[in-house]
């Protein structure tokens, strides 16, 4: 794979589409932007709506791109932000751990993505704001208990210290490629997951490539 | 029609040409455009003659002698006297000070604790006038100011007069009276009478909603999370003044318009109003503590006098400056004004939000059936002027909502800077007229102006057309793009740094699109 090629940014094995749901205000945007720019800004707006991000990691010898969208948290655009869950293959449901209410609200992001979303999408519950210890509201144990109980990946980060950011992504991005890699037959639809079009560069994975035939380059 | 437009415009301006040229070429092709009723310049909705004669006075008359206290009326003077002959610094003013010289530019740029945000927005704040050097410029200026003031000083205002002058921009000093007029929140003929009432009525119902009713703790931690995300960037913002300011005014509009409650966004939309009527109180208590005792130790002027005694700290480096709008109000801490002027700054801003959202208000109900429409509208809007552009998003896949549905719910208020926003709001606010263009009675020009029709909302309806010529025009790069880089450009896109130059060619170019295709069938607008 050691092809310059693989610099650009257009050139990737993968495409998964990836939502952030969660309350307003937990801090979607500000892990997005240190995940995608490794950035965090203090001074951040609420987001409108549904923005866009992308990175291109590493799994296995493949080159996984995250295209991540990330949604507004207040009720009054669930109507629109909803309409992004189709065809996501992995969602993060982020809370606060200063604040319970976010935590709380949990369970409602999950059952609303459950019911539009693929069914094979790979759902994460992270706890944000880990860097607050001395305000912590949700206990760990408990919000990891929650996880098992409804099959959610966990883990708790920091988008301000940068704690466990690219660790969470990866994790969720290793457990979207295991499932939809293991799933022959799903190609189809695993397709359908590509939000858009338009990446049209020419793959530098060998021909023998046993993976070619789901990238969505072809 | 629409095709003389066009010739119009390309004779005279060219598609793409800077307004400064575009307004330099109209004064050398004097005689055709005044004398040719017919024709009309797109991109000015005050007709090109008006910049013509403006541009090429050889004397102006000296600054309007009542302007100053035109501007800061309702925050000095909390009485009717419309014309009390209270003479302010206009006299005094020399042009070597006025706001509008690169010279004061410049002393602001030495501070060093301004970003170049603030610095660039300074920058957009200077006068409309395209003309290069000073002397023209305040020429333009003044004279400009002195149409405003024939409109403003008749008896019964004739708001489609005034609109006609207002959709190419306010003077900043002029921009708290004229906003309040066009909005109807202040009625054209003795207009101050209401305003006590309209104060009285605020307080009222801010104290209702928060000490007699239970707190509705949804609407509340909602807007108390995102005011302090509003305008994050500008220290005018983050003051505890400013923030409760816009909580008390958005809770209380929410709890009123429970069809909608807030919704994120909103708190963008109040800032413009706040900012600017905040400017014309600051800028009266600066004319107040400087130049004109009189007005303090008047009786009728309490509220100025109570201001004045707690105006020192952020003014005193600004005390030469005499006109309105002069204060630097990026970094203006309202505390400094008494509690009645900010009481009365705050009633305004909600009255006014209230007036905005009336009229936008399906962008905000349940599923923002406003918005889709707008976006759609964008979508038919761009296919007719850049069918290309259209077809090769679709091509990406790229849907209008995934980029436009920001540019509609905040009013572009995320892409453009504060102060430019300010300034196309005088163009929407502008928009719609009242009566036909043969009832506006003694206006000489009105054979050149075309008013759009009556009905049309600016933030409704020109919007799109603004929305329009904004995406438009990044064409070229755009369609070389594919569908990331495409998301990425238009969600982040270079216009944060824009002049107030690069606004008005924006409007210049959504007029002309509006002209041309207003009556197409799936086009927003009437």
């Amino acid at each position: 794979m050691s092809n310059e090629l693989r610099t650009y940014s257009g050139d990737y094995d993968y495409l998964f589409k990836v939502v952030l749901t969660g309350d307003s205000g937990v801090g979607k945007t500000n892990i997005l932007d240190r995940f995608s720019r490794n950035e965090f800004n203090l001074d951040s707006k609420s987001t409108i709506g549904v923005e866009f991000a992308t990175r291109t990691v590493q799994i296995d010898d493949k080159h996984v791109k995250a295209q991540i969208w990330d949604t507004a948290g207040q009720e009054r655009y669930r109507a629109i932000t909803s309409a992004y869950y189709r065809g996501a293959v992995g969602a993060l449901l982020m809370y606060d751990i200063t604040n319970s209410a976010s935590y709380k609200s949990i369970a409602k992001w999950m059952e609303e993505i459950r019911e539009q979303a693929d069914p094979n999408i790979v759902l994460m519950l992270v706890g944000n704001k880990s860097d607050l210890k001395h305000l912590r509201a949700v206990p760990t144990k408990e919000a990891k208990n929650f996880a098992s109980q409804n099959k959610l990946l966990f883990i708790e980060t920091s988008a301000l210290d940068a704690t466990n950011v690219d660790l969470a992504f990866q994790n969720i991005l290793t457990e979207v490629y295991h499932r939809y890699s293991a799933q022959e037959g799903l190609s189809n639809e695993f397709d359908e997951s590509k939000p858009a079009r338009g990446q049209t560069i020419s793959l530098t994975v060998q021909p023998d490539d046993s993976a070619s035939k789901k990238s969505n380059c072809c | 029609m629409t095709d003389r437009n066009e010739y119009v415009f390309d004779e005279s301006g060219g598609r793409g040409t800077l307004a400064s040229s575009f307004f330099k070429r109209m004064s050398s092709s004097k005689e055709s455009s005044v004398n040719d009723s017919d024709q009309r310049v797109v991109g000015a909705q005050y007709s090109p003659a008006d910049a013509l004669r403006l541009l090429n006075l050889d004397s102006a008359p000296p600054a309007s002698t009542s302007l100053e206290k035109l501007c800061c009326h309702s925050y000095a003077d909390s009485d009717d006297d419309w014309d009390a002959d209270v003479d302010v610094v206009s006299s005094n003013r020399k042009p070597s000070k006025s706001i509008y010289t690169n010279d004061k530019r410049r002393s602001f740029s030495s501070q060093t604790t301004l970003s170049s945000k603030s610095n660039s927005n300074r920058q957009s704040q200077k006068s409309i006038s395209l003309s290069q050097s000073p002397e023209p410029q305040n020429q333009y200026r003044s004279s400009r100011v002195q149409k405003f003031q024939n409109v403003l000083n008749q008896p019964n205002i004739n708001i489609d007069a005034l609109k006609k002058l207002a959709w190419s921009g306010v003077p900043a000093e002029l921009r708290a009276i004229v906003w309040k007029l066009l909005l109807g929140y202040l009625p054209a003929s003795s207009p101050f009478r209401l305003l006590k009432r309209k104060r009285q009525e605020y307080l009222d119902g801010v104290h209702e909603v928060f000490n007699n009713q239970p707190r509705d703790a949804i609407m509340w931690h909602q807007i108390e999370i995102d005011v302090p995300r509003t305008n994050p960037h500008m220290k005018l913002y983050s003051f505890p003044a400013t923030q409760s300011a816009l909580e008390r005014i958005l809770y209380l509009w929410a709890k009123r318009h429970p069809a909608s409650g807030y919704v994120q966004g909103i708190n963008d939309l109040v800032t413009p109003f706040f900012q600017t009527f905040l400017a014309a109180a600051a800028a009266t208590t600066n004319i107040a503590s400087t130049s004109t005792p009189n007005l303090t130790t008047s009786p009728i002027n309490t509220i100025n006098s109570s201001s004045t005694s707690k105006s020192k700290p952020a003014t005193s480096n600004l005390k030469s400056d005499h006109a309105c709008g002069s204060v630097d109000i990026e970094n203006y801490d309202p505390a400094q004004l008494s509690s009645e002027v900010l009481n009365a700054i705050e009633a305004d801003t909600y009255w006014c939000l209230c007036q905005l959202l009336d009229g936008i208000q399906d962008n905000y109900v349940h599923a923002q059936p406003g918005i889709i429409r707008q976006v759609r509208a964008l979508r038919e809007l761009t296919m007719r002027i850049d069918p290309t552009l259209v077809d090769h998003f679709d091509h990406e896949q790229v849907q209008f909502i995934q980029f436009a549905f920001r540019w509609m719910n905040c009013l572009l208020m995320r892409e453009v800077s504060v102060g430019n926003t300010i300034r196309m709001w005088d163009t929407y606010l502008s928009e719609g007229v009242e009566k036909r263009k043969d009832e506006l009675e003694g206006d000489k020009t009105s054979d050149v102006w075309h008013p759009p029709a009556a009905g049309t909302n600016g933030f409704r309806d020109f919007h799109v057309y603004v929305c329009a010529a904004l995406v438009v025009k990044w064409s070229a790069k755009l369609k070389e793009m594919d569908f990331q880089d495409i998301m990425i450009f238009l969600q982040a896109l270079p216009t944060k740094h824009w002049t107030e130059t690069d606004i008005e060619l924006l409007l210049s170019q959504a007029f002309m699109y509006q002209s041309l295709y207003k009556n197409a069938a799936g086009i927003a607008g009437r």
